[in-house]
């Protein structure tokens, strides 16, 4: 199966996210920027090599999610009144493997921290200072904390156990920093 | 901080008294078989071998010819790898932490740790086993216990 025919339907979730105004299709566009940004992620770090078994299902799973969200995405903006998907579909998938290789450690820390960035960035856009953005800011400091935490185990020649804790830490980054988004891109502002 | 050896320490605690034994995190090589094999090839048991047909005669004939050069390959593979691997982990960059009471059933637990944050994880170790309790040290992993009789 050809990994670009996969990727190409929720390719789009780069530009939609910026696109859409901040509501239910705009946090329908930010569940399909991070599936894509995952996947992408995962083949980039993998190289000009044959995507290792765990990694292909994985990145298969993640762009068949994202290309959904697309389409959900842009159903929502045309009619707001679409059924909302249900949460499981944002639900990210695991790998079938318990031990990350050091290639997927990688294409997962790119992930954690681009959406950090973006979440970041998003935040500081945003004016005024309501509870709720108070409560993300706190989230976003558990977001760095699960990056620092898997900084703090990197090291050369990383034993699986750490392999293992490193993607654990980065895996509940990226969550958080999906959950974060969600918020952020659902936010009705003063501006 | 010293590792492959006994910790100095033997910490005791409402959970009994637990040594703490600090060794290496080395990783061995995986043990795999020889990428050429080809069962089919006369080299490795196939037709030339014989005329029988026999499942049990070609499964025979492939035993005493075939895994016997795999094996020997396979082993001097593995040989090789082990001593490359020795090579490469002997700038140890993390250590596991083992925490036993030898008291049947015996118990351990085990963490793993950079080797720059040992020190700090140890001694955090230590002091919730001293309360009786298993923590989880910031920058180590835990990989559970084990009980044996």
């Amino acid at each position: 199966m050809d990994i670009d025919a996969l990727r190409l339907p929720g390719s789009e979730a780069y530009e939609l996210v910026d696109q859409l105004p901040r509501g239910a299709a705009r946090a329908a566009a930010w569940n399909a920027y991070v599936f894509q940004t995952y996947g992408d992620k995962l083949i980039e770090a993998s190289g000009p090599k044959y995507l290792p078994d765990d990694t292909f299902a994985v990145v298969a799973r993640l762009f068949s999610l994202s290309a959904f969200w697309v389409q959900q995405a842009s159903a929502l903006a045309a009619n707001p009144s679409t059924a909302p998907a249900s949460e499981q579909a944002a639900e990210l998938p695991h790998f079938h493997t318990p031990i990350r290789s050091p290639e997927q450690l990688v294409g997962i820390r790119e992930t954690a921290d681009t959406l950090r960035t973006y979440v970041a960035f998003d935040l500081q856009s945003l004016t005024g200072e309501t509870p709720s953005l108070a409560a993300v800011r706190e989230q976003l400091a558990g977001v760095d904390k699960e990056m620092d935490t898997a900084a703090m185990l990197s090291v050369e020649r990383c034993p699986p156990e750490l392999r293992g804790g490193i993607g654990d830490a980065l895996v509940k980054a990226i969550k958080q920093a999906q959950a974060l988004g969600q918020v952020l891109a659902a936010t009705q502002t003063d501006s | 901080m010293d590792t492959g050896s006994v910790a100095d320490r033997t910490v005791t605690g409402p959970m009994g008294s637990f040594e703490l034994i600090v060794t290496k995190a080395l990783e061995l090589p995986k043990w795999k078989r020889d990428g050429n094999f080809d069962p089919e090839g006369p080299q490795f048991g196939g037709p030339e071998f014989g005329e029988s047909t026999s499942v049990d005669d070609q499964l025979q004939l492939q035993l005493q010819s075939a895994e016997r050069p795999i094996f020997s390959f396979a082993l001097s593979n593995y040989i090789i790898d082990f001593f490359r691997t020795m090579w490469t982990n002997r700038k140890v960059t993390s250590v596991r932490i083992r925490a036993v009471n030898w008291n049947p059933p015996v118990e351990s637990y085990v963490w793993t740790t950079p080797k720059g944050s040992a020190d700090r994880v140890l001694e955090e170790i230590a002091e919730g086993l001293a309360q009786g309790k298993i923590v989880q040290p910031v920058g180590a992993v835990f990989s559970g216990d084990e009980k044996r009789n």
